[in-house]
Parts: C-alpha cells; sequence; structure tokens
C-alpha cells in the first residue's frame, strides 16, 4: 500500500507554460521563479524560428503588429503540452506609463481566435486604474499561485524568491550612470581603427527575439561593433532627456527608446543610432518620428530605422545593416590612417594588398 | 484667429463654445479636402494612425489661411491619440511655421477644458465659462439628435436633398441659439419638423449600426460620405459612437441619464473585459446590444494600423457568430476611395436585405 510520502511523489507536477514573447522579456525570471518555486514544471516555448512564424502567421490577420504574430506561434508551440498557460494582462506599474494596448487585448485575442485552449492562468493590472496598487498585484500573483498549491505561505515565500531573481536580472542588465559615461566617452582601440560603437534601440521583445530582430545584437557583435541597447540606460537618464519634449510620453519603452536616442545624439561620441521597428508598431510610429526630428539637428550623425516585418527578407536586412556599419567603419579607418607616420602608411598599404591578393585566389 | 481640427458635424459644439466665450475670430475648417490630405500625408510619419494625418493637413491649411492659434488635446492615455499634440508640435517647427500659439489640455480631465475656456476667453467669468461648457454638452446632444434623424429620414426620402437641408437649417440654429430654455425646446421641435419630410417607407426596414473608432465614424472626410451612400441603398443607419464622451459633462453627473461607453463595455465583458483603448469595448458590446434592438447589420470603421480597433476586429468574428449578427470591418487609410468602399458596401447591403427578406418570407 502506498504511504502519504509515496502518493504525494507520484503525484504529476502541473505544467505551466510560459510563452516567450512581449511581457516574458521584460520579466524573464520573474514569471518562471514564481512558478517553480511553487513546484510547478515551467515549460518556455521554444525560442523564435521561421516555423514557429509561419504556424503564427495561419491564424493571424495581415494587419496584425509582426510581434504578435511571432506570439501566436508561441502558442500554438506550448498548448498541447502544457496544462496551464500563463497570460497574463499587464498594462503597467506605474501612475501613467503604460506599455502598448496590445499588453492587454492580446490574451483575449487568443481566447476568441482558439479552441483548444488549457487553462488560462492570467490577471490585469494596471496602475493607472485608482484602485489597482500594490495590494492588487499580490492578490493577483496569489490567485495565480493557488492554481498550483494551496498554501498560503509557499505562494508568499515564492513572491519574495522571484522579486529577489528579478531585482538581480535587472541590475546585471542595466548600466550605472558611470558606467554608461565610462563607455560613451572611451575610444576602443585595438591594433588597427577604434572599433565602432553603436546604440541598438528597440523593443526588448524585439532586439532579443532571433526572428524579430533578424539576429541583430549578434551580427553586430560579429561585426566587431561595440553595442549598448536601451534597455540598458539607467532610468535617471531617460526622465533627464524627457524634459526636451513638448509633453509626456507615455508609453514605458519608448520613452526609453527616444530617451537613449536623445542622450547619445546629446553628447555626439558613439558612431550611429539603429533602431528596430516591427511593422505596424503603433508606439514606434510616434518615438522613431521625434527621433528622426531631432537627428535632423545633426545631419553629420548617422541614424538609421529598420522596419521589419514577416515579408522582409533577410539578404535585403542584412545589407542594409552591413552598409550601415561599413559607413562607420569608414570614417573610423580615415581617421586612424590620419594618425599615421608615412612608414606606417606604406607597411599598412602593402599589408591590405596582401590581404586582398590572398582574398582574391 | 484661432483654429482646431476638423470633426464632422460634432465640430459645430467648438464652433459654438468658442463664440459662447466671446471669440469671434474662429476659423472653422469644415472638412478635409483632398489637398488638405495630400499636405498632412506629406510632412506625417507613415505608419501613424490616419487621423493625425487628417488633423495636421488640416491645421497646416489653417494657418495658411491665417491661424495664429492652435487648439488641441493632449494628455496621458491608452492609444496613441494623446501623443498626436508632440507629433503636431514637431511636424508643424519642420514646416517652418515658428510663430504659432498652441493651447493645449489633457481631455481626460475636464477641469483642464475649464482652464482652457478661461484662458481663450476675453475677460469672461468663470460662471459664463462653466455655462458655456454645460451649453456645450447640450448641443452636442442636440447635434446627435439632428444625426439620428438626419441617417433615418435620408434613406426614404421623397425629394432628394431635402433630409439634408432641414439637417442644416438645425445646426445653424444650435450653433446660434444661447439660451438654455431655447435649447431645451429645440430638443422637441427636432423630430416634429423631420416627420414633416415626405418618406416612401419600405415593408421591411433594413437598419445597420456603425461602430469604431472615433474619428472613423464621425469626419464624413474620412470615411467617404458612408452614412450618406448607405442612405442612399435605402437602409438606415445609427452612428454608435459620440462625441459626447467628452464633452457632455452634464450627462456624466446626471445618474439618470445613461452612459453608451459603460453600456458597451458592460456588454463585452465576456469578450473583452478590459479598457483597451479607444472604441474598442464598444465595437463588441454594441454588436451584443444593437442585435437586442433588432438591427440587421454591423460596420465597424477604424483607420489602419488602429491598435485598440485590431484586438476588438481579431475577436469580433466569435462574437457575430454567437449573436448571428452579420458585420463588416473596413479600414481606411489616407488613400481611401469612395468609389473602393462602394463595392464592397453594396455587397455586405445586399446580402442584410436579402437575409431580412427571407425572415419575414419565414414568418408570413
Amino acid at each position: 500500500m502506498q504511504g502519504p510520502r509515496e502518493k504525494q511523489n507520484s503525484k504529476k507536477k502541473k505544467i505551466v507554460g510560459i510563452p516567450r514573447g512581449l511581457i516574458f522579456y521584460h520579466y524573464p525570471e520573474l514569471f518562471k521563479t514564481f512558478f517553480e518555486q511553487l513546484g510547478a514544471k515551467v515549460v518556455l516555448s521554444k525560442p523564435s524560428t521561421q516555423k514557429l512564424l509561419r504556424n503564427g502567421l495561419k491564424v493571424s490577420s495581415d494587419e496584425e503588429c509582426f510581434s504578435c504574430k511571432v506570439f501566436y506561434g508561441h502558442i500554438i508551440d506550448l498548448k498541447n503540452q502544457v496544462d496551464f498557460l500563463f497570460l497574463p494582462q499587464f498594462h503597467g506599474n506605474h501612475k501613467f506609463l503604460v506599455k502598448c494596448p496590445k499588453f492587454i487585448g492580446l490574451p483575449d485575442v487568443i481566447r476568441a481566435i482558439f479552441t483548444d485552449l488549457p487553462e488560462i492562468i492570467g490577471g490585469y493590472h494596471s496602475r493607472t486604474k485608482k484602485h489597482h496598487h500594490t495590494p492588487h498585484l499580490f492578490w493577483l500573483f496569489f490567485k495565480a499561485g493557488w492554481k498550483i498549491t494551496k498554501n498560503p505561505f509557499k505562494i508568499l515565500m515564492a513572491i519574495a524568491k522571484a522579486r529577489k531573481k528579478h531585482q538581480q536580472f535587472k541590475q546585471k542588465q542595466i548600466w550605472s550612470r558611470e558606467k554608461l559615461e565610462a563607455w560613451k566617452n572611451k575610444a576602443f582601440s585595438g591594433d588597427g581603427p577604434e572599433k565602432v560603437k553603436v546604440a541598438l534601440l528597440g523593443h526588448s521583445y524585439v532586439i532579443n527575439d532571433p526572428v524579430l530582430s533578424f539576429n541583430t545584437l549578434k551580427k553586430l557583435r560579429e561585426m566587431d561593433v561595440e553595442v549598448v541597447s536601451s534597455e540598458q540606460i539607467p532610468e535617471e537618464i531617460i526622465n533627464e532627456q524627457m524634459k526636451k519634449l513638448h509633453s509626456t510620453l507615455y508609453f514605458e519603452e519608448e520613452r526609453k527608446i527616444v530617451g537613449t536616442a536623445l542622450y547619445f545624439l546629446e553628447s555626439g561620441t558613439i558612431d550611429g543610432l539603429l533602431q528596430l521597428i516591427p511593422f505596424p508598431c503603433g508606439p514606434s510610429a510616434i518615438s522613431s518620428e521625434i527621433i528622426l526630428h531631432h537627428a535632423k539637428k545633426r545631419p553629420e550623425f548617422p541614424v538609421i530605422q529598420l522596419v521589419v516585418d514577416d515579408n522582409t527578407g533577410e539578404a535585403g536586412f542584412l545589407t542594409r545593416l552591413e552598409a550601415f556599419v561599413m559607413t562607420m567603419k569608414r570614417k573610423k579607418f580615415l581617421k586612424f590612417k590620419k594618425g599615421l607616420s608615412t612608414e606606417q602608411l606604406t607597411l599598412l598599404a602593402s599589408k591590405t594588398s596582401e590581404e586582398s591578393a590572398v582574398k582574391a585566389q | 484667429m484661432i483654429t482646431y481640427p476638423p470633426f464632422g458635424p460634432s465640430g459645430y459644439v467648438f464652433l459654438a463654445g468658442l463664440k459662447d466665450i466671446g471669440r469671434e475670430d474662429v476659423l472653422h475648417l469644415s472638412r478635409p479636402t483632398k489637398k488638405m490630405i495630400a499636405l498632412g500625408v506629406a510632412h506625417s510619419p507613415e505608419t501613424i494612425c490616419t487621423p493625425l494625418k487628417y488633423c495636421v493637413g488640416a491645421l497646416a491649411t489653417g494657418v495658411e489661411m491665417g491661424a495664429t492659434e492652435i487648439a488641441f488635446p493632449s494628455g496621458m492615455g491608452t492609444c496613441r491619440f494623446s501623443m498626436y499634440y508632440e507629433l503636431i508640435r514637431l511636424i508643424f517647427e519642420d514646416m517652418g511655421y515658428d510663430d504659432i500659439v498652441f493651447h493645449t489640455f489633457d481631455y481626460h480631465l475636464p477641469i483642464d477644458l475649464l482652464k482652457l475656456f478661461k484662458n481663450l476667453s476675453k475677460n469672461k467669468s468663470y460662471a459664463e465659462v462653466v455655462a458655456a461648457l454645460l451649453r456645450g454638452g447640450i448641443r452636442n446632444r442636440l447635434l446627435d439628435q439632428v444625426d439620428e434623424q438626419l441617417n433615418f429620414y435620408r434613406a426614404f426620402e421623397v425629394e432628394k436633398g431635402r433630409t439634408e437641408e432641414v439637417a442644416e437649417e438645425f445646426y445653424q440654429e444650435i450653433i446660434n441659439t444661447r439660451r438654455f430654455q431655447a435649447l431645451s425646446r429645440l430638443k422637441k421641435k427636432i423630430p416634429k419638423k423631420f416627420q414633416e419630410i415626405e418618406v416612401d417607407l419600405p415593408s421591411e426596414i433594413v437598419r445597420v449600426v456603425v461602430v469604431g473608432e472615433i474619428y472613423a465614424v464621425l469626419e464624413p472626410g474620412m470615411n467617404q460620405d458612408l452614412n450618406k451612400r448607405i442612405n442612399e441603398l435605402n437602409v438606415a443607419v445609427k452612428t454608435g459612437v459620440t462625441l459626447r464622451k467628452y464633452t457632455d459633462i452634464g450627462a456624466k453627473i446626471n445618474p439618470f441619464i445613461k452612459d453608451p461607453v459603460k453600456e458597451g463595455a458592460r456588454a463585452a465583458k465576456k469578450y473583452l473585459p478590459y479598457y483597451c483603448g479607444g472604441d474598442a469595448q464598444q465595437t463588441i458590446g454594441d454588436l451584443i446590444l444593437y442585435k437586442k434592438k433588432g438591427y440587421d447589420g454591423l460596420i465597424q470603421l477604424y483607420p489602419f494600423t488602429c491598435m485598440p480597433e485590431l484586438i476588438a476586429k481579431d475577436i469580433l468574428p466569435k462574437v457575430s457568430q454567437e449573436f448571428d449578427m452579420p458585420k463588416y470591418s473596413l479600414v481606411f487609410d489616407e488613400k481611401a476611395e469612395g468609389a473602393a468602399i462602394q463595392t464592397r458596401l453594396e455587397a455586405f447591403i445586399n446580402m442584410l436585405k436579402r437575409k431580412r427578406m427571407a425572415k419575414s418570407k419565414e414568418n408570413n
């Protein structure tokens, strides 16, 4: 006969699926830790692939935002392998700074489009509502945790541990003001020309997604470019730059994007700005216009805004990215040449001609 | 001279309100022309929602016609509309209009609107400004009433153009009436005058409700006179969205007047329980409410890339199937042509008529 402890071990763990898109990239450690601490098994959807995107395109409408089309693919990937699907409707935890309305509405669309979903763990929180303060957030975590365990202390401990992990993640990701200033002013020299420094602007769920960003971060690093993303800029710098606008920019991520762009445009000590825009992102239409307007005042500063959607060809995208990096590299090379003596120049010329001869063979 | 963006017949509320507080130098742009739209498109970002392109074009034309002040709302909302003010400031700087005075207010807060009107007025007291605002709300109710009658009687009129003449007369009367008593007398006068129009009612009256994004529904220059086109097919129309949710402060305080926005949100609770901007909840809620009132179909209008309406559009097929109410979503962008939507509109309306005929044959 099975004793009580053996019965517990033989009971199956509840499986919670978290789709790897949208809000996951804002809180990559928080939700995963929370459910794992409660004793559930957490399954993340696979990282985005072209096949995932094609599955998503079968169910989405044409005008849908590119990030949402990929998100549907993640739902399709997860829905048959899990007991619960985690789809929070989180609008924002600030009095007026909010996320895109898709963050509220997309789970409702998913409930309407798909007919065979597992049970959804959700919850709606928007600090812009008068009665949605921190207790409401706690209540939502409780409701979510209650589906996994009936032990309230376990839920409280899980919330605490999840918060701690999230704070650690944020500390690692966001640079301090000093670190940023040092990076901004530093000249990364090697044995040749200085390295190119670029700020990559975009939503976190675009920059970190291999399909949505066409692996831009990886490619830039492969091209030996020093990159900082708009996710890493500290809040105080963003808030300072926001004073340049005529009214409040209330989209959270657009704030980071515009703040980063204005910060680097002001100092002019990096080599270029690259903004990734999924088509047809609503808030990005605003941020791209504000950045362009301010960038026009500094015409010598390269700014490129690449629009990506499911019809963008990878070859075309890569060409534009390479052209952008080459423009900046050429500037660095000319600067480097200027600083060389005649002897060094002749050495360099013979070295490069040797290299091109080897390549031609 | 002060100007503001065009907003269809509801825009008369702004004209009358400014006149009430003593401003005679008002430039009222009644309808976005093709030239205005082209100007707006040339200077606006590509994927921004279409109402901004119309507003930029119209306001720039207003400035060319001599306006020196512009009133435009801003604030902090859920959809992009509250950022229009920032974009208009930047675009006007780019276009070289450096000496325009901008007046802005947070359109979610009636207090801000009060402060704006006090600033714009020429030496009026707070009491007079409050009276002007209340009057604005009542005028909006009357304008909506005129539109409701217009969109019904125009479908069945015998003498073409008569209903629009009557409506135009009423618009002017509503703008120029100031006393509260006279305004409340108008409320009874309007349906009586419309009932005098000679009509040829068919045996089965097909009725359609038009919902969606507020600018696409209320501005005929954007939806290519959709209401008129539907009326010409002998179908009655009702617009489900109104500007009253921002102007009618009196109705907000009065607990006996039903708030169509809250009603729509309550009806849509099962499908779209939380506010996600714009009029998305109302789109879904109105399908359910108007089906109960016996309407035959719903048309959703939205500008290209409108985020809340896309959410509603994706949920609409399921709701339409469950409640057996035909629906059609029409997207508008700056290249929208009347001829293009006429074909699709006729197809949808003919389907509704056939369905109605089949149902009445069944009942007989």
